[in-house]
């Protein structure tokens, strides 16, 4: 018995071990319809790491601005050491000798010499320079000289002197008030400028004067100049279009000839770190809006991720299933007339740009370029179905086939109007070209790009 | 036929690394090329077609959505057979206990079995007796015949004992060989 049973085993393998069956279309539909749902819940997931990211990102740059521009922290006072005049009780003997002359310099006036007077009643911030026609040309450099003219920098320092005689009306030294400053004329020398010379009022005086006046011209961008944080508003009328990308080129001329895109707008904070006289850095977040208009076309009813029969509607950025409320409920492959309609995405951006600042007075012109990052926020369908019966205003707000992430590339042309010395008025034409795809699994790849005329305010931090 | 044999291995690797990639074209034809065998394999292990298909749809899921924790030791056509043989133990493995007790006629056993019989029935039909087992017979027999698992990794397989296994697997002979019978006079009388 045990032998027929085994026969059973052998008899049976032998004729369906290779059996095939053609499984119904509908598995394959459905199939299909699944993994386009598991991808997209993929998809919704990569985005909120993105959009965690982004949100991070924007957080540490924020804390970054507040951190640089000392919001945060209360700084003390005199920071800022690299322009605090170092002081010495130890001023070298040359320094007590006999001053004959003495100018006082404010700003760029420089008073007759004699008018000791009148330096007794500025203020702490007056510079004074004094001339010692005895002191010679010397090695004997005592450290305090070397504190009085930075040579690197062109700054004329202050220092204090307790050595002085009390008597300024005399013309001698003035008390906690004396500086004594190096032969400025020789600062194409640095080496020389370490060294004093004769000082006659007639001459140098006014070669001080020119001095200073070049000094300022010549070195104010690469002395006077601070890195600082400019943080502006944009917002810009926008005229985009696409690029589109397919095997099936009948497709690229339907969805060309059937969509048209409307007047569109975006807006946002852009932050600019002025590294130099000439540039900076910027980047910041760009909320942005696409209207897409759709002409009428025939739709088809299929599996939608769910299970559900739906009628499929095929964009430039995607498709979308769309239910009608009313009527009954569509059968795989019927067919409706969707009317004109349109789709809507919603993107925010983060740019990062270099930008070239030129121009004086009031206009600049600051011209940019640089890449962005677009993060998909929002997908909307708008269309009219109609049925022999009725019509139906239909919407939905999933788009399948639309990617969550692309990236762009940017150029602008800005141009600044400085309204006072901490605003700016600015207007910014830009381009923008995405360089991958916005969409993933739809009948085409569409590669959008759109010109930006967008009118800003920025401050100066 | 080396050369074919080559072929087909690169062109299986081609398809696998689409499927990876998640290239939609790349599983629609892993799915043309292997669905037929699979929904033979679904058949047996379910009561109708439809089930049939249900197991194959969640198979062909899994399939993708693992396919590359396939490490390329063994056959690929394998691999899936065994995804859509845990697939058809997934549905069942619950209710394998509720499946109803069957009365076996003492006279079955001494029916004849020969291949000139099962030659006179076609695969189909063959395929429709099994289909018509009890499902904890069902399965015993399908993992036991075609996938050639010994009891002890029936037992573990569906969270029975060895005796339940070896039990299932003789009434389920019992059950086919009777019906057999029952074709065998069918058969004779056309």
């Amino acid at each position: 018995m045990d032998k027929k049973l085994h026969d059973i085993d052998e008899l049976f393998r032998a004729s369906l071990e290779s059996y095939e069956e053609a499984p119904s279309p509908y598995v394959k539909e459905r199939l299909e319809a699944a993994l386009n749902k598991a991808n997209a819940e993929s998809y919704k997931k990569r985005f909120l790491v993105w959009k965690r990211a982004a949100i991070l990102l924007f957080l540490l740059l924020l804390g970054f601005v507040l951190y640089e521009t000392g919001i945060l922290i209360t700084r003390p006072e005199n920071s800022e050491k690299n322009h605090v005049v170092e002081k010495t009780d130890h001023p070298s003997p040359n320094e007590q000798m006999n001053e004959k002359n003495e100018i006082s310099v404010t700003d760029k006036k420089i008073d007759a010499p004699g008018s000791l007077s009148e330096i007794d009643k500025r203020d702490e911030s007056t510079t004074r320079l004094t001339n010692n026609a005895n002191l010679q040309p010397t090695n004997q450099k005592s450290p305090a000289d070397d504190s009085i003219y930075n040579a690197g920098t062109g700054r004329i320092h202050r220092m204090n002197s307790p050595l002085s005689d009390n008597n300024s009306s005399s013309g001698k030294n003035i008390p906690g008030r004396e500086v004594y400053a190096y032969t400025l004329l020789q600062k194409s020398n640095p080496s020389a400028s370490l060294t004093r010379k004769p000082f006659d009022p007639q001459i140098d005086s006014d070669a001080f004067l020119q001095h200073l006046n070049l000094s300022e011209n010549q070195n104010k961008d690469r002395i006077g100049f601070k890195p600082h944080w400019l943080i502006g508003a944009v917002f810009s009328y926008e005229a985009a279009g696409y690029k589109l990308d397919s095997d099936l080129p009948n497709e690229i001329s339907n969805i060309k000839h059937r969509e048209i895109h409307e007047p569109s707008y975006s807006g946002g904070v852009l932050i600019t770190r002025q590294l130099t006289t000439h540039w900076g850095l910027q980047s910041g977040l760009l909320y942005s809006k696409t209207d897409i208009g759709i002409g009428p076309q025939k739709i088809y009813a299929f599996l939608d991720p769910a299970g559900d029969v739906a009628y499929k509607y095929v964009t430039s950025s995607g498709y979308a299933y769309l239910k009608p409320k009313t009527g009954s409920p569509p059968s795989f492959g019927d067919s409706v007339i969707a009317t004109e309609g349109k789709h809507t995405l919603r993107y925010i951006t983060v740019p990062v740009s270099v930008k070239y600042r030129a121009g004086k007075n009031k206009f600049s012109f600051v011209p940019g370029a640089g890449i962005e990052a677009n993060f998909l926020t929002g997908t909307r369908v708008e269309t009219e179905i109609q049925t022999p019966s009725n019509s139906e205003l239909v919407f939905v707000n999933k788009l399948y086939g639309a990617k969550s992430f692309y990236w762009s590339l940017t150029a602008d042309a800005e141009i600044r109007y400085n309204l006072n010395t901490k605003t700016m008025l600015s207007f910014r034409p830009s381009f923008h070209h995405s360089i991958s795809p916005i969409t993933e699994n739809n009948i085409v790849e569409t590669f959008p790009y759109s010109f930006r005329w967008g009118l800003g305010l920025t401050f100066k931090l | 036929m080396f050369e074919n044999h080559n072929h087909l291995a690169v062109s299986e690797q081609l398809l696998i690394n689409g499927c990876i990639a998640g290239e939609r074209a790349f599983q629609t034809k892993l799915y043309d090329m292997f669905a037929p065998r699979m929904m033979g394999v679904c058949m047996r292990y379910t009561r109708t077609k439809q089930e049939a298909e249900e197991v194959l749809h969640e198979g062909f899921l899994r399939v993708f959505t693992y396919i590359k924790k396939f490490e390329g030791s063994g056959s690929f056509e394998g691999w899936i057979r065994k995804i859509m043989v845990n697939c058809a133990l997934a549905r069942y493995r619950n209710k394998i206990h509720l499946s109803p007790v069957v009365e076996l006629n003492n006279g079955i056993h001494d029916t004849s079995i020969t291949p000139d019989i099962v030659s006179d029935i076609s695969a189909k039909e063959l395929l429709a007796l099994v289909q018509t087992l009890p499902a904890a017979y069902r399965l015993v027999f399908n993992l036991h015949v075609f996938e050639g698992y010994k009891h002890r990794e029936i037992a573990e397989a569906l969270g029975i004992s060895e005796g339940t296994s070896k039990s299932n697997l003789s009434d389920a002979r019992a059950f086919l060989q009777k019906a057999l019978g029952a074709k065998k006079k069918l058969i004779h009388y056309k």
